[in-house]
């Protein structure tokens, strides 16, 4: 087992959210259809999906020794492969912009750092939150925008401002 | 079988005494006989004589009765005349007095009549005169009464309209304060969405980052991921 | 009932709808939810969880709108309750307890009641003592019911088992004693028939109708008998006694198979799901005499069955013959003959009414039904074609005459005391063989019932003479010596 989540580990670093997800997964079907429809060597089928994945699977490969001719062996790596990426859990974060890259990033360091590797961010844009985050995992639902936290300010000092 | 001669002895000799018994007994049975007829006769002879003494007193008694019933019947016309005089003069004294009587009555029935009269005239006078005054009386009072009440209730109707006028302006009041406080809650919405906004666009990219991961360290405290 | 956001902050638990079928939807997420707490949709449905497993939740929803997959939904973190109140009486209201008239007036109560309650345990509860009117003459004096009973009505369709409840309804309504009608699955047209009944009679404000329409969601329609029982619940705790007609049981059970089978409940008998039976014993046990705060009140429970062509021993009819205390069985043939109502007595039960008969009214019960036992067996005879002897023509006549006493219009009820004396002068007449004359039966009899209602004099002279009476054969004696001379002197007067 340690063997197995070691190979596939280095390709799941590099799923930091959803849609990089949906992209792997979208592509690995792409992937497998071209094996099977075509009849081509692997090589060629790489041609179909991104720069990146391909320079990922191919170290991938490199490492475990696997034979690229046998197609069987191939589609069974795929396969394992698309069932761990979709055994990853979520975290969804709703935030009021869109982060950048560098945002995202630091975002998902703090997560494997505090949380394992296993875990990938969604990320939704709400503005109306006004700063901070909702956090939602696992069915818990936790309001942490800044929104609340003035709402609740408001609420407390209210009889000062009325009398304002 | 021979018989013995002592036994033959026997029965002679109580063949003998029996028969003896019966002659004499047929003796004394004629004599009876006798006798009876003799009384017979007498017994007929003094009845003969019982009938004739009973005719005899009969006939005494008899006309003693019709002795004393013709005595009976003139002394009973005498009385019957006595006592027809008697009964008229009686009547006619009874008459007289009936008369008197009555006349008597008569009078003084008039005269108590009369009377009752002019009392009850006197009377009826009283009575329609109290009746006067008191229907009077009661009549003033009653409209004393009147007066009163219809001040009273024309007080009760001021003070009505008055509580009802203040209880329309407790509402009205009331009404206004919670109108009041509507627009204040508005205000202080307005208030809160404005300085909300303006909080949200005064932070920086680098105070939104820390702001989400300040986020993430509480949510992972409170043991939530 | 808060909105779905309240909930959302205080609980913090949030769970995407994953799958939908017509009436369960399958949830994830909500980490700590339990079975048959309340779910709310961020479209503001309701829904109540069913069932939990590792991946996911099921739940029975109360949809107004469509629940589509992706949908939003939070716990509550409280179980399913109906608002309950004096403000219910005289309305129409759904299982969730909206009113279903839109110019309904009233406010919604704001007291709450949990749907789900368990039955009261034993220490609460009393031997039935008391005798329910239900102002038809066949019920009340051959097959008598009590105060807290629950009597089973069973019959085929179309047999005027309905009827008969609206009877009972009004009785009861007329005593003053709080009705509560659940319409299980009827068809819109016949809730609004109900509905006017009530009012023309005058005791809509003694009635609530608890009703679900066919068309409406499943989950509303399993809801139905219990928010009746909840709300009869909350009546009895008042201080009143509670009449309550479930109306019908099978209806109820066939949706709840729908909601077992789609739910991938293994299927029983007749693709019944297992807890069957615990579904209505659990609801008819919460029913009967108890003692209150407020006294002894007791709530009695109509549950209704449709048989198909006279067939009690379908699973759903045995199952609630053995839940209730005796029913009342609606035969097809009565039906056809002209009998109403169509009662047949001897297949009709009553396990607890007798106890709480009086002597007379005992003593009047044996006789009638040894009588109308013998006119049953005798007219057997009459197959025969043969000669019938005079005692046999006499008795086949009085049980002829017996009969269309016990007939009685859909809309007539009669007093119990009225139909004590009338009864008892009917069996004067049939004693001294008199032939009395046929009169219109059912008019005079609605006549002397109003009669009875309005005036206090006659009442007054009915009633003690039935109180002054400690067994049949003195009342007998009492209506002799009175003769039938008051009764026709009464009929006068209220022509």
């Amino acid at each position: 087992m340690k063997d197995n989540t070691s190979i596939y580990s280095d390709i799941l670093k590099s799923i930091k959210t959803t849609d990089d997800q949906e992209q792997l997964l979208s592509e690995i079907d792409i992937l497998l259809d071209a094996l099977f429809q075509t009849r081509l060597g692997f090589e060629k089928s790489l041609e179909s999906i991104s720069l990146e994945t391909t320079k990922v699977l191919k170290e991938t490969f490199l490492k475990i020794n696997l034979d690229v001719t046998n197609i069987d062996e191939v589609v069974n790596f795929l396969n394992e492969l698309k069932n761990k990426i979709k055994s990853l859990k979520t975290l969804k974060l709703y935030l009021a912009f869109f982060p950048s890259e560098d945002s995202i990033d630091k975002l998902f360091n703090w997560i494997i750092n505090n949380l394992g590797n296993r875990i990938i961010l969604s990320i939704q844009e709400e503005k109306t939150i006004l700063g901070g985050a909702i956090i939602e995992f696992d069915g818990n639902y936790l309001d942490y925008s800044l929104k609340k936290r003035l709402e609740d300010l408001f609420f407390k000092r209210k009889e000062a401002i009325f009398k304002i | 079988m021979s018989i013995e001669p002592i036994v033959f002895f026997d029965l002679v000799i109580s063949i003998f005494i029996l028969s003896l018994a019966l002659v004499g007994l047929v003796f004394y049975y004629g004599k009876t006989i006798h006798k009876i007829h003799s009384y017979r006769r007498e017994e007929e002879h003094l009845k003969l004589q019982m009938h004739k003494k009973a005719d005899e007193i009969i006939e005494e008694a008899r006309q003693k009765g019709n002795n004393i019933l013709s005595q009976a019947h003139s002394n009973y016309d005498k009385e019957e005349s006595a006592f027809r005089e008697s009964l008229r003069a009686s009547y006619a004294n009874q008459i007289k007095d009936f008369e008197k009587v009555s006349q008597d009555f008569l009078k003084t029935y008039q005269n108590e009549l009369d009377l009752i009269k002019i009392q009850t005239i006197q009377v009826l006078k009283n009575i329609s005169k109290d009746i006067e005054k008191h229907t009077l009386l009661e009549i003033n009072d009653f409209k004393d009464i009147l007066k009163k009440e219809t001040f009273a209730s024309q007080k009760i109707v001021e003070q009505k309209i008055e509580k009802d006028y203040e209880e329309a302006k407790k509402g009205v009041d009331a009404y206004k304060a919670e109108k009041l406080k509507i627009i204040d809650n508005d205000i202080y919405k307005i208030l809160q969405t404005v300085s909300m906004l303006v909080l949200g666009r005064t932070l920086s990219q680098q105070d939104h980052e820390n702001l989400i991961i300040d986020a993430l360290n509480l949510a992972k405290k409170e043991g939530a991921l | 009932m808060k909105d779905f956001s309240f909930y959302l902050n205080s609980t913090q638990e949030i769970g995407y709808v994953e799958r939908t079928t017509s009436s369960i939807i399958y949830a994830s997420g909500l980490p700590k939810s339990k079975p048959g707490e309340m779910v709310i949709f961020d479209n503001e449905n309701l829904g109540q969880i069913l069932s939990l497993s590792p991946n996911f939740i099921e739940i029975l929803v109360f949809p107004e709108n469509p629940v589509k997959p992706g949908m939003k939904l939070v716990r509550t973190n409280e179980f399913l309750k109906i608002p309950v109140g004096w403000e219910l009486l005289g309305n129409v209201i759904s299982p969730l307890g909206i009113s279903l008239n839109p110019l309904n007036s009233k406010r919604s109560p704001s007291l709450r009641r949990g749907v789900n309650n368990p039955a009261s345990g034993i220490l609460t509860r009393r031997t039935i003592k008391k005798q329910l009117e239900t102002g038809v003459s066949l019920v009340d004096l051959v097959i008598p019911l009590g105060y807290g009973q629950r009597e089973l009505i069973i019959g085929d369709r179309k047999t005027g088992k309905t009827n008969f409840l609206l009877q009972s309804v009004l009785t009861q309504a007329k005593k003053n004693n709080i009705c509560v009608y659940a319409a299980i699955g009827k068809r819109k047209l016949d809730i609004k028939e109900l509905k006017d009944f009530f009012v023309k009679q005058g005791v809509f404000d003694q009635v609530v109708i608890v009703a679900s329409g066919s068309e409406d969601p499943t989950g509303i329609i399993y809801l139905t008998p219990y928010s009746a029982m909840t709300i009869s619940e909350y009546f009895r705790d008042e201080g009143n006694n509670v009449f309550l007609v479930l109306d019908d049981l099978s209806t109820h059970a066939k949706f709840y198979r729908e909601i077992a089978l789609l739910g991938k409940r293994f299927p029983g008998r007749n693709s019944y799901p297992g807890d069957i039976f615990y579904m209505h014993s659990s609801l008819l046990e919460r029913a009967g005499n108890f003692v209150t705060p407020k006294g002894e009140k007791a709530i009695t429970c109509f549950p209704v069955a449709e048989t198909i062509q006279g067939d009690l021993s379908g699973y759903i009819e045995t199952n609630l013959m053995s839940m209730t205390d005796g029913h009342l069985y609606f035969d097809g043939d009565l039906f056809a003959k002209g009998r109403r109502p169509a009662i047949n007595p001897f297949l009709s039960v009553t396990r607890v009414g007798r106890q709480t008969q009086s002597n007379l009214k005992r003593e009047l019960n044996r006789e009638v039904l040894s009588f109308i036992t013998l006119f049953e067996k005798m007219q057997n005879f009459t197959h025969f074609g043969a000669e019938l002897s005079v005692g046999t023509r006499a008795t086949l006549g009085f049980g002829e005459k017996i009969i269309e006493f016990f007939k009685q219009n859909p809309s007539t009820t009669i007093p119990i005391n009225l139909q004590i004396i009338l009864f008892g002068i009917l069996w004067n007449n049939i004693l001294e063989n008199k032939q009395s004359q046929d009169k219109s039966q059912n008019t005079d009899t609605e006549k002397l019932a109003k009669l009875y209602e309005k005036n206090e004099d006659v009442r007054k002279k009915i009633d003690s003479m039935i109180e002054g009476s400690k067994s049949f054969n003195e009342l007998l004696g009492i209506i002799r010596q009175k003769g039938e001379k008051q009764l026709v002197n009464i009929l006068k007067y209220a022509n």
